[in-house]
């Protein structure tokens, strides 16, 4: 039976039907709530209501699963989902109330967890002695010179950096095509006098840029001044307490010189929790990310080229500068925007960049800043990055398809896809 | 080549793009595969593109793409991307390691009987999938063929090697590489024939539609 949008099912049932009083009682319910939405933009208005980042690619399809093309349930749907999210949201309390030092791997199937005791214990096992660590500083490259060409534009937000900043320079400028890249540091007025040290720099290698603010500016606005001064092809950012392997730029440059329809290239990444470890001692502890390759579906899940990823300066000058009322967030409002204007992502698989995850700054409480943005992003882009196909009722999906409706429905949309894909004549 | 292929192809080298899928997920076919891509690479009027995965071994003569590793998680997307490198490669053919697809390429399947491991339900989905697209599936083994048959509508597409020829992993099968590699030739050959008749053309199109909106509502992340 199948009904018209926002009809109780009392209207439309054949005379024929007996109905039990309790069926009776939800069909008058339903016919009331919201009648002139299609189930689609029902679950999408609920979705607003009652999650806080709205309601994500794979929810709204389990949801509409569940609702099925029916219209009349729509008033007990509403009320059981709501006492599922306060469940939920009283299991969340409890879940964020484990200890802060531990931390997921992004993209893991197994939501596997670190925590600082098992990277201790993994630290044994490899005799890593974490007490004893210090990275190897070395001395600039005296015989340094510049090729004059810039391929590739680092871009570096400085803010109370003074205990990160010699090992950052070090590393920084140890990469293999720095010759052919710049180094622009916009301090956004730290008082660690970072600067005098970036001076001494400065003396060997002429493509490190240093612009101090005489305001504390916020990390997207010190990111789009560095962009402004940008005279590389490809921009990336560099955190201070991050680390690349010397062939990082070249990598990530050499995707974006060889396939022009690439856009951003992004990769899984090392964790590190201890800032003392250098590149190869982390690199042997193995905890990595297992990013996806990006998806409108999964990017508005979470944000996978969050880490040091590199792209066209020219996406810029298309799609405008980050959004600088985000102070935590904005790159991913970039790359959602980026999304919607169909730019293509890049996944390369060699984890060449280690993410510091500072074991006292971890925080995954539902109400931190950066949570709180990455919901309201992905309010913004739901709309226009949930799929068409996915708010279609069944039938019109299925004619969209080219087929027919069989007499067993696929719950998920992607199956049906799949019948069809295997009945296409050769 | 034939003389008549020649005159089809007009002394053109066949571009073969060739998934390595299988030495990322270190299959057990990933030993034949690497021995079909030596013969492969020093073989006249051939130009070998390898997407690389992770761990696909070196060979000289070879062109390399660094490809996003596979996991069975977003596959349509992943079947848009492969033939969008097809496409910039300019290939003429595509070969999966394992049940990798693109859309608008045409694509010969090789098929051993230990790819009959993969058996959660998106492996199974893509498995009948690639079966599908192929224009060609060949089976190493007559176990692979009983297996395949499942697999693939039209039996006129799938081509089992000669009993003597089989290959199987366990035991030696370098003396078995060459003529397996020659049946490969002429598959290849006779699907890029076919995959520029109109009606493959359609096809092409069509599964291109299809498999874009499928990656589209993949909601499994």
């Amino acid at each position: 039976m199948c009904l018209k949008q926002g009809e109780g099912l009392l209207n439309e049932a054949p005379k024929c039907w007996s109905l039990t009083k309790s069926m009776r009682r939800i069909f008058k319910l339903g016919s009331g709530l919201a009648p002139q939405m299609s189930n689609a933009e029902f679950l999408i208005i609920l979705g607003e209501l009652l999650y806080p980042a709205g309601i994500s690619p794979g929810e709204f399809e389990t949801l509409r699963i569940k609702l099925g093309d029916r219209t009349y349930k729509r008033r007990r749907f509403a009320s059981r989902l709501l006492e599922n999210k306060i469940n939920d949201f009283q299991h969340q309390l409890e879940f964020h109330q484990e200890p802060p030092d531990s931390f997921w791997l992004m993209g893991n199937r197994n939501w596997q967890k670190i925590s600082k005791m098992d990277w201790e214990a993994k630290a044994a096992t490899l005799n890593l002695d974490l007490s004893a660590q210090q990275a190897s500083i070395q001395s600039p490259r005296l015989n340094f010179s510049h090729s004059g060409c810039y391929t590739v534009s680092a871009i570096a937000s400085l803010y109370k950096g003074g205990k990160y900043i010699e090992k950052f320079l070090t590393n920084i400028t140890s990469q293999t095509i720095f010759d052919r890249s710049e180094l622009i540091i916009i301090d956004a007025n730290s008082p660690d006098r970072e600067g005098e040290l970036i001076a001494e720099f400065q003396k060997y290698y002429p493509n490190i840029i240093y612009k101090r603010m005489d305001y504390q500016v916020g990390i997207y606005e010190a990111w789009n001044i560095g962009i402004g001064l940008a005279r590389g092809d490809y921009i990336t950012n560099t955190n201070l307490d991050d680390l690349r392997s010397s062939d990082s730029f070249n990598l990530q440059a050499s995707v974006l010189q060889k396939h022009s329809f690439v856009d951003v290239v992004y990769q899984d990444f090392l964790y590190t929790i201890d800032s003392k470890l250098g590149y190869d001692d982390v690199a042997l502890m193995d905890c990595k990310s297992e990013l996806p390759i990006a998806t409108p579906n999964n990017m508005l899940m979470f944000n996978s080229p969050h880490n040091a990823p590199m792209w066209r300066k020219q996406l810029h000058k298309e799609l405008g500068f980050f959004d600088t009322d985000f102070k935590s967030a904005g790159d991913y409002e970039f790359w959602l925007r980026c999304l919607t204007h169909h730019k293509t992502f890049f996944k390369i698989n060699d984890p060449h960049i280690v993410y510091f995850k500072n074991p006292e700054g971890i925080s995954t409480k539902p109400d931190t800043v950066g949570v709180i943005e990455c919901q309201r992003i992905q309010k913004r882009y739901r709309p226009q990055l949930l799929s068409k196909y996915l708010k279609m009722p069944y039938a019109d999906f299925i004619n969209v398809l080219g087929g027919r409706p069989g007499f067993f429905k696929s719950k998920r949309y992607y199956d049906e896809v799949q019948k069809q894909l295997v009945r296409l004549p050769r | 080549m034939s003389e008549e292929d020649h005159v089809f192809f007009r002394g053109k080298k066949v571009n073969i793009l060739i998934d390595c899928v299988t030495f990322q997920l270190n299959s057990p076919s990933a030993s034949i595969w690497h021995e079909v891509i030596k013969v492969f690479s020093v073989q006249d009027g051939i130009k070998l593109t390898l997407l690389d995965r992770g761990g696909t071994p070196k060979v000289g003569g070879v062109s390399y793409i660094e490809f996003p590793s596979y996991n069975w998680h977003n596959t349509a997307a992943d079947s848009l991307l492969i033939d969008r490198f097809g496409q910039e490669a300019k290939a003429d053919i595509f070969l999966s390691s394992l049940y990798t697809t693109p859309t608008t390429l045409p694509a010969v399947l090789l098929v051993s009987e230990f790819d009959h491991i993969y058996k959660s339900k998106r492996c199974l989905a893509e498995k009948r999938l690639a079966a599908h697209h192929a224009s060609y599936v060949i089976c190493l083994s007559s176990r692979a063929y009983r297996q395949s048959k499942r697999f693939v509508n039209h039996q006129e597409r799938l081509v089992r090697v000669a009993p003597e020829m089989e290959i199987n992993v366990l035991k030696d099968f370098s003396s078995k590489i060459a003529t397996l590699v020659g049946i490969l030739r002429d598959q290849f050959l006779r699907a890029m024939r076919e995959g520029l008749t109109p009606s493959n053309q359609i096809f092409q199109n069509e599964w291109h539609r299809l498999r874009s909106i499928q990656a589209e509502v993949d909601t499994w992340p």
